[in-house]
């Protein structure tokens, strides 16, 4: 007991020392932020984030804006699109010029668009107050993308075409063909794969994918007739079927995967192309 | 002459006043926004395998050989397969994994024992990669110690 209280006293005696109370002493407001500033600049995200936020917690009125702005900053920076979302939304709830409301809205449509959200993104562009030519431009861009996102081709292209000059929307349309953005078809590759292995391969134009995929099922096949003619059906069906039944059933579902990567290459060359388009045509 | 210079003056004076004129938040955000980060944003995620190193990482021509066969069974017939291993890496890899780092015998041995674990029945303890979505297990893990 007497120990207990020896202890207690001198930890008095040190708590109470001016020199040690100053150093116990919490950062402070000022000090936080530029803690939290200086890890964002030297990228070290996970650790601003969680400083910003905590800033955000000891914060009230204009000093929000700002750091709600920042947290959606790190958290897209760090791939956290839902934070990142969820931050620029409540910083455009604050936000009173329209400038800065749109640009908030734009980070949170492309933060929305990389998470493949794009019906959202559109519902938050129809807030965008598109008062000068610029920003009509970026908002018909990203409604364009948005609709291109969601395979609705005819929207996109009316969107895309609004951002070019009129002497550039023949180019647009000319893009916009259907056998570059529905071709090829994985639906047909999948069936052309199963009625002959290795068809669905060939008309996507990977020869070698589908005389492998050919060879292969037919080499099986061989084995199982051989099989069952000389040791039965029973013992074929039991040894053979289940290595065909696996290259056929790969066949074919590589086909169609194959054939999905080639089409979304194809959407991407066409995406790329109209990027150049706006870009040659960009109002300051 | 004095003509001219009050003709070029007055121009001089407009000019100057439209340079004089503050760009917007607006504008000065749209100025910067850059459409070249939309690039390639529909542009598939694929990535596709390449697995000549094996060969050209070989030791002893042991090595060359088994990894000659792997290579070949990835080529031929894997890449027309079915996702049917439950592993990750799978089966294949975990194979020539082995072999290079504990030889051609006890790697051909852990290649079996991996190929006779690969079902679903007795892997329910094992670690699942939330990538794949598939039991890890890799060469690293491998205990010769009896449990």
């Amino acid at each position: 007991m007497k120990s207990m209280v020896k202890y207690i006293i001198l930890f008095s005696i040190i708590i109470s020392n001016p020199f040690v109370r100053n150093k116990l002493n919490a950062q402070n407001y000022e000090e936080t932020l530029e803690f939290a500033s200086d890890q964002y600049e030297q990228h070290n995200y996970t650790i601003a984030l969680k400083t910003f936020k905590r800033l955000i917690f000891f914060s009230s009125g204009d000093e929000l804006l700002p750091l709600y702005t920042k947290v959606g900053e790190i958290a897209f920076l760090l791939g956290d699109f839902e934070t990142s979302q969820f931050n620029y939304g409540l910083a455009y709830n604050l936000a009173e010029s329209d400038s800065l409301k749109n640009e908030l809205l734009f980070k949170k449509a492309y933060s929305q668009i990389l998470n493949k959200e794009y019906q959202y993104a559109v519902i938050d562009l129809l807030a965008v107050n598109d008062h000068d030519k610029a920003t009509k431009q970026r908002l018909n861009f990203y409604l364009g993308t948005c609709y291109f996102g969601l395979e609705q081709f005819d929207r996109s292209k009316k969107y895309f075409e609004l951002c070019v000059q009129s002497e550039d929307i023949a180019s647009v349309d000319l893009m916009f063909s259907d056998k570059d953005l529905y071709y090829p078809s994985p639906k047909k590759a999948r069936i052309m794969s199963m009625l002959l292995p290795g068809l669905g391969q060939f008309y996507i134009g990977k020869y070698k994918d589908g005389l492998n995929s050919f060879f292969l099922t037919l080499g099986l096949m061989a084995i199982g007739v051989r099989t069952a003619v000389n040791t039965g059906v029973v013992f074929a069906l039991v040894s053979v079927a289940p290595w065909f039944q696996r290259y056929y059933t790969g066949g074919y579902t590589n086909a169609e995967k194959l054939a999905v990567v080639k089409r979304q290459n194809n959407r991407s060359s066409i995406y790329n192309g109209i990027i150049d388009l706006v870009k040659k045509n960009k109002v300051d | 002459m004095s003509k001219i210079m009050s003709w070029f003056s007055a121009l001089l004076i407009i000019v100057m006043c439209f340079g004089a004129i503050p760009k917007s938040n607006a504008q000065q955000a749209n100025q910067e926004f850059d459409y070249d980060n939309f690039r390639d944003l529909f542009k598939p995620n694929v990535h596709k395998h390449n697995w000549s190193h094996h060969l050209k990482e070989s030791k002893n021509e042991l090595n060359f050989i088994f990894s000659l066969l792997f290579v070949a069974y990835k080529e031929v017939f894997s890449s027309q397969d079915i996702d049917a291993c439950i592993f990750t890496p799978s089966c294949s890899v975990y194979a020539i994994e082995t072999i290079k780092k504990n030889g051609a015998i006890l790697g051909t041995f852990d290649a079996f024992d991996r190929i006779s674990r690969c079902n679903p029945g007795r892997n329910k303890h094992r670690q699942i990669d939330e990538k794949t979505g598939k039991y890890f297990d890799p060469v690293k893990n491998i205990n010769r110690k009896p449990e």
